[in-house]
């Protein structure tokens, strides 16, 4: 039964005593959407004295337009009761309460049963009730002992429980209030005078390897045409307005699996190291190619790294499971979060220097207060590594990426998801492909547009919205697209390629690519 | 368990480390993944169970158990952490080559040397870009050994073995310095890991080579030192001949003949499970012609208690037991439906393929139709199409699927696809409780999709054992396996069945334990399996007429007393095999013995511990649960538990079984009120438990004893309670 199905059967309930005021909180909230938020006291004023409506208007100041269509998500009197009636009231209904858990009434969803909440509004993925209707993996597999209710009804109770678990068709939204979607690019962070561009670069004499490195890390400079590129024990810079070599710096701590520029686009921190043996985190100045500092004594490789927006702190994370904070200024390790159970796989401070997030190898995510480290929230709705963090520009919202083939955006406010992209670059099947085909997310980052730009095992590059809007992709690449990083302006795309070549990719809904190239200044010798 | 135990035994004897000879193990470079890399991987145990692996990995990083899942291999090895487990740029560099020499810290160690063609492989693999193999690439289709049979005797004390694999291009390749060995029994021969075998002490025993998927046996034979003759033994049928042929062999001499009375109490604990009475002893003894064995095993075999100890044997087999839930059919009139069905077939002599058929292919009421109650039974619960397919695969040819729901058999010929394709035929069957609660319907759903493959998802069409896919389409597939599995041309059934029947007369199967059969556990004498499976196929699968074949072989009637030769022979049924008796048997005996019916719960009196359908679980009976009966639980042979314990010897001891019987006992008292002499009292104690009269030395330290006071049944009764103590009553020898 497809949700169009299931609007064709709803029923409309009966406007009776009760339920008037929400009628009437109804018709205020489309009309508050039509007018825009700013009449809502006006609104308040029309209706002064009902409660309701008090907190109805309270909650549009905020919400904006975003909740203004209510008959957006499904609800539980028309579209949830009946696929519960169908599949579940022969357990969980009032009287035999299996788990004490009753679905028969919208109160006894809310409240949950002896396994605790069975819906947590808003967070679809986190709510027990989902996890058991779509049989994941560790849940109680329902309806017991039958086969897995349609995808349609399953979607549906998604939906409803995203969209803020509604009693029917004219309640509130509960759960998290999604912050503004909007956003202007900002000129946070940005320099005083021109933007960093190498100038005197040291030279440089290793030979190209025989045999390119996949590309482990890719970074743009946020005020530059400029992009850093890892390579084995080095790291080379590339203009892409001209798409030339700029040079390469010498990185003989091993691989570099971060590269990152500083918010203002000096500095360059490089971050890797030989795998379980060392592992380094380097800070170039961007201009001279001059080393100004190297931190952490690692015993494997640094795999998640940042500078701060001030450039006095540097985190750094690994296979280890802790976060380390080092002063820039003398080196010294601020304090550690050992929060984490399983490998740091990535972590950025946000660009107002307020906060940190960090992410590990089994999907958990935290925010800290950058300076001292105490906590500022968990974000858990990933499932396998987080393999890319990236902050949007003013520093609200939080775009995670993972291989269990997730795209997050998170309120950071409230820690609830604003958009989520599943199977965001899951690949096309072949003809005689069946099961599991890995689909994860293999980098991200907001652009200073407030886009975001990813790439992932389907070898694509895909642009996206804030709210999780497919707005473009590029046709497949050869290689497996390993790195993403997008251009000063907002208009290109670089992406790095298991091949160790980089290309160039923009445009709107379909982005044409430049033919991958090797970002070295000179040919591959034949030694080893 | 067992599997656990062999895997760490392999892991432990195979990875002394030692390096090979230097020597080319591979085709001229580059090298494939599938063919070059993922060997070494089996080679050096990264792929084994206690290491990457693992289910769920070692440290991160999950290999496919023995090599099953390559394509996930590459996956993970090239691009599960870009660039982190192969330096394409360095290969020397790669995480994979200094892990596994240890040039880092590795919980697994180091796995081979730098200057190994180990390393050289992988090492060349990754300098030529790690590719990915074409899709075209040859697969190993089988490997041998060779040779595949080794008699030592004499000097030579060692002997080196080829494993040879087999390409699906035609080619074949030595890959001895890529495999895996294992043997069943060190201390006769034990192989190294270049496949160089040492003997040992004198025996029989297999050694084992696996490669790819494929795991292969060579028989390796170690004789004693000096001359032997095989003298001339009487043989009463083929089952002698075949075992003869072995012992030959083997230089082991069988036993002597076991006496009447030995061969009395044997043959009715075997094919009964009581004790002969004083009566049918004294006719048995006082008849001398010459076939007097043969008849009374004719005669047994007629008896309705051989009729109770084969529907119990089955009973326990099939998991009849209730838990009263009539939601999933297990409600007791369920379980004493099917238990009657059972016993009925056995009673009237119902051939075993048809009594398999009917069970396989059934649908409909569960109390109309008993054996439908397999699908209830089994499960015990939720219907599992896996579950069930893997007890029917247990049950009736012996081989134990499961190991290949998650991976292929390590150690056996079975891959995900056979065990998907067997399940496929189970996963039709629906079940639906009656508007009588009690009652239970199962039914096939033609149209039901087939079982999904654990690896990739991919449909598996319903495919026998090692066979091929029939034609199910519209139809309930169970019927096309009842026919296949049940067929004469089965071996694997027909000689699953012989062993289990076997097995009941000798204590251990020749494929022990009858419910294992895999390559790694073979038959210790296959020409005698293959015949009796023979036998049993030709004759129409009639159970009795296979247990007169081997209750009237020689081999069945020897003694158990021992000579040199055969002293430490356990397999080659070269002698009688010392057995405690069934805890149901037991309590049945002293009860006999004493002449007083026990009293279980919900059962009339007199009923006997064998009859009891649900095997004694709602008797809720100590004594039978402190001497093992079988829980039900599942379906292995081993459930029904004959090992001493010390809570058995103290019950018999202190418990009140004995003690109750003995008191509530006339058998004592009748025979003083009757007025018979000290003398014949004791010879009827003796004869009633252990079927022989007292000998000289015991008599006279008896007599004395109960003469002082000849009219106290105390006396008596303590003789009584002693014999019943006896280790000697509670064997069967």
């Amino acid at each position: 039964m497809g949700i169009a199905e299931l609007h064709r059967i709803r029923v409309q309930p009966l406007v009776s005593g009760p339920q008037c005021s929400e009628r009437l909180g109804h018709r205020l909230l489309t009309r508050a959407a039509r007018l825009g938020a700013t009449t809502a006291r006006e609104l308040f004023r029309e209706s002064a004295g009902r409660q309701t409506v008090r907190a109805l208007a309270a909650l549009l100041a905020v919400a904006g337009v975003l909740f203004g269509q209510p008959g957006k998500h499904p609800n539980y009197d028309d579209d949830v009761k009946p696929i519960f009636a169908r599949y579940c009231f022969a357990c969980h209904n009032a009287g035999e309460m299996r788990s004490g858990l009753n679905l028969e009434a919208y109160s006894g969803v809310l409240k949950g049963g002896g396994s605790g909440d069975a819906v947590i509004p808003g967070r679809a993925a986190s709510s027990l009730l989902f996890k058991a209707i779509s049989h994941e993996d560790g849940a109680p597999q329902m309806p017991l002992g039958n086969p897995k209710i349609p995808d349609a009804a399953i979607a549906a109770i998604r939906d409803w429980i995203a969209g803020g678990v509604l009693e029917n068709a004219n309640s509130m939204p509960k759960g998290p209030v999604a912050p503004s979607l909007e956003f202007k690019p900002t000129s946070l962070n940005k320099p005083a005078g021109a933007a960093a561009m190498p100038e005197s670069l040291p030279p440089f004499t290793l030979d190209e390897p025989a045999r390119a490195h996949p590309i482990t890390a890719l970074a743009a400079s946020p005020w530059a045409p400029l992009v850093a590129v890892a390579g084995h024990e080095r790291i080379y810079l590339y203009r892409i307005d001209q798409r030339v070599p700029a040079g390469e710096l010498a990185f003989p701590e091993g691989i570099p699996y971060v590269l990152r520029f500083s918010r203002d686009g000096s500095t360059l921190l490089a971050a890797g190291g030989h795998s379980v043996q060392s592992g380094k985190v380097v800070l170039f100045d961007v201009r001279t190619g001059k080393r100004l500092g190297v931190f952490g004594d690692e015993r494997d490789v640094v795999l998640a790294a940042d500078i701060s927006a001030d450039g006095k702190l540097v985190a750094l994370g690994g296979p280890a499971k802790i976060v380390k904070i080092i002063s820039v200024a003398d080196g010294k390790e601020l304090y550690q979060i050992k929060k984490h159970t399983d490998w740091i796989t990535a972590l950025e401070f946000s660009p107002d220097g307020a906060r940190l997030a960090t992410g590990d190898r089994s999907g958990g995510i935290f925010l800290w207060e950058a300076t001292s480290g105490g906590s500022a929230g968990n974000l858990a709705d990933h499932k396998d590594s987080i393999t890319s963090l990236s902050w949007r520009g003013d520093s609200q919202l939080l775009a995670s990426g993972s291989e269990d083939g997730q795209i997050i955006v998170w309120s950071v406010a409230d820690g609830f998801p604003v958009a989520t992209i599943a199977k965001a670059h899951t690949p096309k099947p072949g003809p005689q492909a069946y099961g599991v085909i890995p689909g994860g997310v293999l980098s991200l980052q907001f652009t200073s547009e407030g886009r975001i730009v990813s790439v992932g095992r389907d070898s694509t590059v895909r642009v996206w919205s804030a709210d999780g809007k497919a707005q473009g992709a590029s046709p497949a690449a050869g290689a497996l697209l390993t790195k993403v990083a997008s251009s000063t302006d907002g208009k290109s795309v670089i992406a790095g390629d298991y091949q160790g070549r980089i290309m160039v990719c923009g445009g709107a809904s379909a982005l044409t690519c430049s033919p991958p190239v090797l970002p070295a200044t000179r040919p591959a010798t034949a030694s080893r | 368990m067992k599997l656990g135990l062999s895997c760490l035994l392999l892991a432990l004897s195979l990875f002394a480390a030692k390096d090979p000879p230097p020597r080319v193990i591979g085709p001229v470079a580059p090298p494939t993944f599938r063919l070059d890399v993922e060997p070494v991987l089996f080679r050096a145990g990264c792929n084994s169970g206690g290491c990457h692996g693992a289910a769920a990995g070692k440290d991160g990083f999950h290999l496919g158990l023995f090599g099953y899942d390559p394509a996930g291999d590459y996956y993970r090895l090239t691009q599960q952490i870009v660039g982190r487990r192969i330096d394409l740029a360095s290969p020397k560099e790669s995480l994979l080559l200094l892990k596994a020499t240890g040039m880092v810290p590795h919980s697994g160690g180091r796995r081979f040397k730098p200057d190994s063609e180990y390393y050289k492989t992988i090492l060349r693999w990754i300098e030529a870009g790690a590719p990915d193999d074409p899709p075209n690439l040859p697969q190993v289709t089988g490997i041998a050994l060779s040779p595949d049979k080794v008699v030592f005797s004499g000097k030579d004390t060692r002997r080196a073995l080829q494993v040879i694999a087999h390409y699906s291009d035609g080619s074949e390749r030595t890959v001895n310095q890529l495999a895996l060995y294992l043997t069943n029994n060190k201390t006769t021969a034990d192989i190294d890991d270049q496949g160089n075998v040492t003997a040992g002490k004198r025996g029989d025993t297999f050694v084992f080579a696996r490669f790819a998927k494929f795991t292969t046996g060579a028989e390796i034979i170690v004789l004693p030192p000096g001359k032997f003759n095989w003298p001339k033994v009487a043989s009463n049928n083929y089952i002698d001949e075949l075992v003869y042929a072995k012992l030959k062999n083997l230089r082991i001499l069988p036993s002597t003949l076991a006496n009447d009375e030995e061969f009395l109490r044997r043959a009715y604990l075997d094919v009964i499970g009581l004790t002969p009475t004083a009566d049918e002893y004294e006719s048995f003894m006082k008849d001398h012609s010459r076939d007097k064995r043969a008849r009374l095993i004719d005669q047994l075999l007629e008896r309705d208690e051989f009729a109770d100890l084969w529907a119990t044997r089955w009973a326990e087999a099939l998991k009849v037991r209730s838990d009263n839930n009539s939601a999933f059919g297990t409600d007791r009139k369920a379980a004493y439906e099917y238990y009657q069905w059972i016993r009925e077939q056995v009673k009237r002599d119902v051939p075993l393929d048809q009594f398999v058929k009917a069970q396989i292919a059934s649908a409909g009421s569960n109390l109309q139709n008993p054996p439908v109650n397999l699908y209830t039974m089994l499960p015990q619960g939720q219907y599992d199409p896996k579950a069930v397919a893997q007890d029917v695969a247990q049950l009736f040819t012996g081989v134990r699927v499961q190991c290949a729901q998650c991976h292929n058999h390590p150690f056996d010929r079975w891959t995900q696809d056979d065990y998907y394709g067997f399940v496929s035929f189970f996963t039709g069957v629906k079940r639906k409780q009656a508007s009588e609660e009690r009652e239970f319907y199962v039914y096939d759903d033609p149209n039901a999709p087939p079982a999904k493959h654990l690896l990739d998802g991919r449909p598996v069409p319903a495919r026998f054992l090692g066979g091929d896919a029939p034609d199910v389409k519209g139809k309930d597939p169970r019927g096309a396996l009842a026919d296949w599995l049940t067929s004469k041309d089965n071996a694997l059934f027909r000689q699953n069945l012989a062993n289990r029947i076997w097995a009941a007369f000798f204590g251990r199967g020749i494929i022990e334990p009858v419910d294992d059969v895999r390559i790694s556990n073979p038959p210790s004498n296959r020409e005698l399996l293959e015949e009796l499976g023979r036998r049993l196929a030709s004759y129409d699968f009639d159970t009795r007429r296979l247990i007169r074949d081997i209750c009237n072989s020689r081999t069945y009637q020897l003694a158990v007393a021992t000579n040199p030769t055969n002293r430490d022979d356990d397999s080659q049924f070269s002698h009688a095999r010392l057995r405690r008796l069934r805890a149901d048997v037991l309590l049945d005996s002293i009860a006999e013995v004493t002449d007083t019916p026990s009293n279980f719960n919900e059962t009339p009196n007199g009923f006997r511990a064998v009859q009891l359908f649900e095997g004694g679980h709602r008797a809720n009976n100590y004594f039978l649960k402190t001497f093992g009966l079988c829980p039900r639980d599942s379906v292995n042979a081993s459930d029904t538990r004959l090992e001493p314990t010390l809570a058995q010897t103290l019950h018999l001891l202190n418990g009140d079984t004995i003690e109750g019987k003995l008191a509530k006992s006339t058998v004592v008292s009748g025979m003083l009120k009757a007025g018979r002499n000290p003398d014949a009292i004791l010879d009827e104690l003796f004869i009633r438990t252990l079927s022989r009269k007292p000998s000289e030395s015991e008599k006279k330290r008896l007599i004395p004893l109960v003469a002082a006071n000849p009219n106290d049944r105390k006396a008596y009764d303590d003789v009584l309670w002693a014999l019943l103590n006896s280790t000697e009553f509670a064997f069967n020898h």
